[in-house]
């Protein structure tokens, strides 16, 4: 346990670090991009990208613990599961925020219906409902197991979300790294890999603590359910 | 046959264990079969979404909008590149012509126009399609690039 607590610290750090550095290569050494290039709003892109790769996986996190949940009945998934649907929704509102400023500063609106837009709206919506379901059942075992069902079937969003952009031809949203006519100059890629290692690191480290809180919590109730039937 | 207390998905039977396995291996089952169910619905829907040669877009291009008398009267979506010097704005009404570099069409939109909107940028029009190169765009958008490249400017 000593041990565990000392990585989620080791993990913090690195990605605080990581972070910081990636915001000085971001603002102080990166010039500004031409206007055509969307500009000072440009910037978002190097946080916006891994925040969303970072969702991405944390709701696909979810699907697999999920999965191990269903087949070896064990609640230690299930928390996890849950666990990885929480941060997924954070680093999605995240998302949702620094992408509606992008796109306003960018394309001239707050929200279009684009596929990638609509689809990923559609996947917070999902999950909005994984947690409600989740609410709605007080059992814990069949809270489980309808809660990783329904996780299964949110996250088959994710796949969708992704190949959206690549799939559909003539999409407002741009795909950046492997498509014809995009990238980036050499340089962007570092502060770009900084920040997804940094992002990467956060995710690990409050996926660690947040499993950690659950887990109290579930003692701490267990001990509540044995007092109050104690005292009967 | 040996019987005892079984939880069984949080409800608890007395039942011989051997009748305890066959029901943990219905219930397994049956998540296998759905499982299945779901992923063939979705192999469908891929599969008819990405048949016919990928016609699945979010806009149409100047050419597949000029070659199409059926649009005409219906509301479009149609995406290009402002060709440069045909912006002419009088009061709050904008016109400007847009290119798919074989075609081009006359776009007329009332309206705040984005801030990136000028010349060579690429936009996307909603609206309705007027006649034969026309389009009454209710919604402009200027779609960014997918290439971000260094250039010695420094302007805000």
């Amino acid at each position: 346990m000593m041990k565990r607590k000392n990585i989620t610290i080791g993990l913090s750090i690195l990605a605080g670090v990581l972070l910081v550095i990636s915001l000085y290569g971001i603002f102080v050494v990166e010039p500004v991009l031409p206007a055509a290039q969307t500009g000072f709003s440009q910037k978002i892109f190097y946080w916006h990208l891994p925040v969303a790769i970072l969702s991405f996986i944390a709701f696909l996190a979810t699907l697999v613990f999920s999965v191990m949940y269903l087949i070896k009945k064990d609640l230690k998934y299930d928390v996890a599961a849950y666990c990885s649907a929480e941060l997924g929704l954070v680093f999605g509102v995240v998302l949702m925020v620094f992408g509606m400023t992008w796109d306003y500063l960018a394309w001239g609106v707050w929200w279009t219906w684009d596929p990638r837009l609509t689809t990923y709206l559609i996947l917070l919506l999902l999950f909005g409902a994984y947690f409600f379901l989740r609410s709605m059942v007080t059992e814990r075992s069949r809270q489980a197991t309808f809660a990783a069902v329904f996780g299964i079937i949110a996250a088959l969003d994710v796949p969708v979300s992704f190949l959206s952009t690549r799939l559909i031809k003539n999409v407002l949203h741009p795909v950046v790294i492997g498509a014809k006519d995009s990238g980036l100059e050499p340089s962007m890629y570092i502060w770009l890999l900084l920040s997804m290692f940094g992002f990467t690191a956060l995710y690990i480290a409050l996926l660690l603590v947040k499993i950690d809180i659950e887990n109290m919590q579930d003692s701490l109730r267990d001990v509540k359910d044995a007092i109050e039937n104690g005292g009967k | 046959m040996p019987a005892a207390y079984h939880t069984l998905q949080g409800r608890h039977f007395f039942l011989p264990t051997q009748e305890v396995i066959s029901l943990e291996k219905r219930s397994k089952n049956r998540l296998v079969v759905v499982t299945v169910i779901i992923l063939g619905l979705l192999a469908i829907l891929l599969y008819s979404a990405t048949r016919g040669g990928n016609n699945l877009s979010y806009f149409k291009t100047v050419t597949e909008i000029n070659n199409d008398s059926t649009l005409i009267g219906k509301s479009v979506r149609v995406g290009g590149k402002v060709i440069p010097k045909t912006i002419v704005k009088s009061g709050t009404k904008a016109t400007f012509k847009i290119t798919d570099s074989k075609n081009q069409i006359t776009v007329t939109y009332s309206g705040a126009l984005p801030a990136t909107f000028a010349d060579n940028i690429q936009v996307i029009a909603e609206g309705t399609y007027k006649k034969k190169g026309l389009v009454e765009a209710e919604s402009l958008v200027t779609k960014c690039p997918s290439k971000y490249e260094n250039q010695p400017i420094v302007t805000k």
